[in-house]
């Protein structure tokens, strides 16, 4: 089990370390941004992945809130987590990049604005988990937020549209147009970011589990002693 | 190739890196802390 998660980190890294290759070298600068285009290859992968961490998250939560099993409260927990990380990628990666095309770090573009006020509402999700003490109600509580805090996802990811934004498009007029290269390097890193992703994911689903079983431990070690 | 271009990549792969590290370390600690409870590992 060890040798196969091992290697399936191999193969995983393999595939980043040619995407890597792929965006960096082999893909032409683009008309407008010409070589800070490359950022995108490194940038909408973690965004990708923060969106869809969060929504297994979510769903994960809704489930756990049928079923009452706690494995589905660690998938949420698991996916939150990684959620969180790939957010704060997002954020500070994009904050590179607009300072490389617009001037400043930050300028509370409504993309980046919302984005922010999303990875906020996932950090309050993991105040408000080690607020709880009872692991029943902090599962209960933890995903009733989440439903909450996912509405700041749509938001994120629509910003864009519903206000004025500089934040770029991909293939819209006036936004950054992508050719074949461009679309295969981006597409590499997406698969690469996703497999490394699954990896990180199973490992924080096990700490998770080992997490649980030594609180149960704890437990009836002091019910025991009682 | 401009600097903020590996700025983005470095730090990408460090956030990863490091979360990857943090999550093995973790699951060391929760073993040792399983073997001491008596609870064995998963």
């Amino acid at each position: 089990m060890r040798y196969r998660g091992g290697f399936y980190l191999a193969v995983s890294l393999l595939i980043n370390a040619l995407a890597t290759y792929f965006a960096l070298f082999l893909t032409p600068s683009e008309v407008e941004m010409g070589e800070l285009v490359r950022v995108l290859f490194f940038h909408i992968p973690p965004a990708t992945l923060c969106y869809m961490s969060m929504a297994v998250s979510v769903l994960t939560g809704a489930i756990f809130l049928k079923s009452r099993e706690h494995r589905h409260d660690a998938l949420s927990e698991s996916a939150a987590l990684l959620g969180l990380v790939y957010g704060a990628v997002t954020l500070i990666g994009g904050s590179i990049w607009a300072n490389a095309t617009w001037g400043v770090y930050w300028n509370w573009d409504p993309r980046e604005t919302t984005t922010l006020i999303l990875w906020v509402a996932y950090l309050g999700y993991f105040l408000l988990r080690m607020s709880v003490g009872n692991p029943e109600r902090r599962a209960t509580v933890a995903a009733a937020f989440n439903v909450l805090a996912f509405m700041t996802v749509p938001l994120s990811y629509l910003s864009f549209i519903i206000w004025p934004s500089l934040h770029p498009r991909l293939g819209s007029e006036g936004g950054i147009g992508l050719t074949g290269p461009m679309v295969q390097a981006l597409l590499l890193n997406v698969l690469g970011g996703l497999s490394l992703y699954f990896w990180l994911f199973r490992v924080a689903y096990d700490v998770r589990l080992k997490r649980d079983r030594v609180e149960q431990l704890i437990s009836e070690e002091t019910f025991h002693a009682i | 190739m401009p600097s903020d271009v590996i700025a983005v990549l470095v730090l990408y792969w460090i956030a990863i890196a490091g979360l990857g590290l943090w999550l093995a370390w973790r699951s060391s600690k929760l073993e040792g802390r399983l073997r001491d409870l008596g609870g064995g590992s998963e």
